[in-house]
């Protein structure tokens, strides 16, 4: 599966990311395996919830924004995009 | 009750006087505060032959019981008259200093009619309120105009002073609001109610505070709150509302080039993230507020610079950039700065700007109608001088500032099919094809096509609200439940536009209904919960939508215009869905409890005390 990364995250993991997954793990197992900074960065030692999660980051597959126990497989394409906001 | 002065400031220019009134307990339990007295004020006090630019229209700023208090985000008013842009009731609430100095001076809003033989500006202070020759400062710009204010006044003063597109009545000019920073009551033209009564500026600063009933339990409580409001808008701050402009083109809610593009790789060079890393200067933040969502910023020389002062937000940045697809960051932030000096809405004049784009593409505008200037896609020249002459009303900039609405009833020869907006008001920069929740709040909210009515586009995403019903954030692209939600969520708004408080501390769910409520009965030492206060939200939202009704607004003004309602948007990566309006609107309709034709029934209005 690939994590493509939008600015600020860009910055720090690159434009994509990818892992072999041998089988499908939840979005939260998977962000464990993020580089300390990007960790860091996203909050994510704080994220017991998605509500806290999604304060700092957005995972998007093709239909919908992912919740931390939503099971990923290895033929997914997430986006990873600063929270919503807007004016 | 607590928390009020429960005193308004009642100004007549024509008459040259200023009187006080006393404000009944029963009535602000009603409407509370802001919007919600703003709206009965309005609704009272005008007719359906009320000129928006003769002198019996009614400029009214409310303050609420949050403002001046240790509630966080909350010092902002609520601006309202009939608009001279839509011919409806016009509203903007708006942040900074000038709330917070208001109320000190012992009043809870003020009410201005009439207007003034010469231009004056109103001098507002713990002793009372004076009428003052403005002269000096006509034609100047508000910065300028504040500047002078402060040596007229106290240097400590926050001014709600118009520039030269005020004077001049433009449609879609603002009131800023010059203080600690700079704020802009932008939408519907109210800049220009206040130049049509020859009233250049409120200056404002006192020292009083209105009694709270549990000031102590309200101080406590912060110790606990606050460090949790900035641990949730954390990264919100960090890159301010502009932090939604990649993530926002990647999922389709960006505008692009006057709502008919799709994708747009160039959104990366305006980011929120690139400001931040290029010319940042600093964040700036209302009185009060942890979150800090404002923008320093700083350009060197070149053709933009130097600049020193407030950064575009994402709402500018999606309007002057993405629909006019300028994708040069120093040209917007130079547009920005001219209308927070001329007093211009950035919304409105970015998509004036782009309408003007499309039309100079199909050739409904020439050079021989812009001085020589190519009005051409992405160029940001032109978005600086139009913004200029707009703002000056010179040349083509006349018609422009006349909104989009007029614009392209002047133009004719099809242009009305290009000329996206909602009983005259431009939108926002979010895509109602995405989110259909804002489809339904752009038709139904009372000033037009305005995200604030819902501010439901992150409810569709991460947002939920459980205390009113709003258990999961709401699924995009699905009928059922949008009517509900959307008419919660406006309800919601229209109370927390009454208390004062700014949408922005729902991020991450900082602060939810449940605080709300608590707060208000610790200020005011009422025992209200949150139905009570939903019902208040409701009755303010009806209230604005009667004083329309009475305009002749009804289903017919409700529907988006035809680019929302034709024109899906497919990209790489993304395939909007069109809003089935009529679907939608019917089950709006019956949600509220009003006729098929939208109009508020006698019954529901009764149960509402309307």
């Amino acid at each position: 599966m690939r994590f493509l990364f939008s600015d600020p995250f860009r910055k720090v993991a690159g434009n994509e990311l990818e892992i072999v997954l041998a089988s499908p793990v939840s979005l939260r197992t998977l962000i464990g395996r993020f580089p300390p900074d990007l960790i860091k960065m996203i909050h994510h030692e704080d994220s017991v919830s998605d509500v806290e999660l999604w304060a700092h980051v957005m995972f998007f597959n093709k239909v919908r924004l992912l919740r931390l126990d939503d099971m990923i497989d290895d033929n997914e394409e997430l986006k990873v995009l600063l929270p919503a906001t807007g004016g | 009750m607590l928390g009020y002065h429960k005193k308004i400031l009642r100004v007549d220019l024509t008459r040259r006087s200023v009187e006080v009134q006393e404000l009944e307990d029963s009535f602000l339990q009603s409407y509370v505060g802001g919007a919600g007295i703003g709206a009965r004020l309005l609704y009272d006090e005008t007719t359906a032959a009320t000129d928006p630019l003769g002198p019996e229209n009614v400029l009214i700023a409310m303050t609420g019981p949050f403002t001046d208090s240790r509630v966080p985000s909350s010092s902002r008013h609520h601006v309202m008259a009939r608009s001279p842009l839509t011919g409806l009731l016009g509203e903007s609430n708006v942040g900074g200093s000038w709330a917070v100095h208001f109320k000190k001076t012992g009043y809870d809003g003020i009410v201005v009619t009439g207007k003034a033989d010469a231009p004056v500006y109103l001098w507002i202070h713990d002793g009372g309120a004076e009428i003052r020759d403005a002269r000096p400062v006509m034609g100047k710009d508000s910065l300028e105009s504040a500047e002078w204010l402060k040596g007229q006044t106290t240097d400590k003063a926050s001014a709600a002073v118009i520039g030269p597109a005020g004077e001049r009545m433009v449609r879609i000019a603002g009131i800023p609001h010059v203080g600690t920073i700079v704020r802009q009551a932008a939408r519907c033209g109210l800049g220009a109610v206040m130049g049509s009564k020859n009233l250049k500026a409120i200056a404002a600063y006192g020292t009083k505070k209105a009694l709270q009933a549990r000031e102590e339990e309200l101080k406590e409580q912060m110790k606990t709150v606050l460090p949790h409001v900035r641990k949730a808008t954390e990264t919100f701050g960090k890159y301010g509302t502009s932090g939604g402009v990649e993530n926002y083109e990647k999922l389709g809610n960006f505008p692009l080039q006057n709502w008919r593009g799709s994708r747009w790789a160039d959104a990366v060079k305006i980011s929120g993230v690139t400001m931040h890393d290029t010319i940042l200067k600093g964040r700036t933040a209302c009185l009060q507020c942890p979150i800090a969502c404002g923008r320093h910023i700083s350009i060197g020389e070149g053709p933009y610079g130097p600049l020193d002062g407030e950064g575009p937000e994402y709402e500018t940045l999606g309007t002057m950039g993405g629909e006019c697809l300028v994708d040069d960051l120093a040209a917007i932030c130079k547009a920005n700065d001219l209308c927070n000096r001329f007093g211009l809405d950035t919304m409105s004049t970015g998509s004036v700007i782009a309408f003007a784009m499309e039309a100079f593409e199909r050739g409904l505008i020439t050079t021989a109608d812009t001085d020589g200037i190519e009005l051409r896609w992405g160029s940001g020249e032109a978005l600086v001088e139009m913004t200029r002459k707009i703002g000056l009303r010179q040349g083509i900039g006349e018609l422009m500032g006349e909104g989009v609405m007029r614009m392209a009833r002047a133009l004719g020869r099809g242009a009305e099919e290009f000329a996206v907006h909602v009983k005259g008001l431009e939108p926002s920069a979010h895509d109602p094809r995405r989110f259909w929740t804002q489809a339904l709040s752009y038709g139904t909210a009372a000033r037009g096509a305005c995200h604030n009515a819902s501010w439901s586009h992150p409810y569709e995403l991460a947002l939920s609200m459980s205390e009113f019903g709003i258990n999961e954030p709401h699924p995009s692209y699905r009928r059922e439940g949008t009517a509900e939600v959307t008419v919660k969520l406006q309800n919601y708004q229209c109370l927390g536009d009454a208390l004062i408080i700014c949408r922005f501390t729902q991020v991450g769910k900082a602060v939810t209904a449940t605080n709300i409520v608590d707060w208000y009965n610790m200020i005011t030492g009422r025992e209200a919960d949150i139905g009570e206060m939903m019902a208040v939200g409701e009755r303010i939202f009806n209230l604005k939508r009667l004083f329309n009704t009475r305009l002749g607004v009804s289903r017919k003004d409700d529907f988006l215009p035809p680019r929302f309602l034709t024109l899906n948007r497919k990209g790489e990566g993304i395939t909007t869905q069109l809003p089935p309006m009529g679907q939608l609107l019917a089950d709006y309709y019956e949600y509220r409890g009003w006729s098929e034709e939208g109009l508020a029934m006698p019954e529901k209005l009764r149960q509402m005390g309307l």
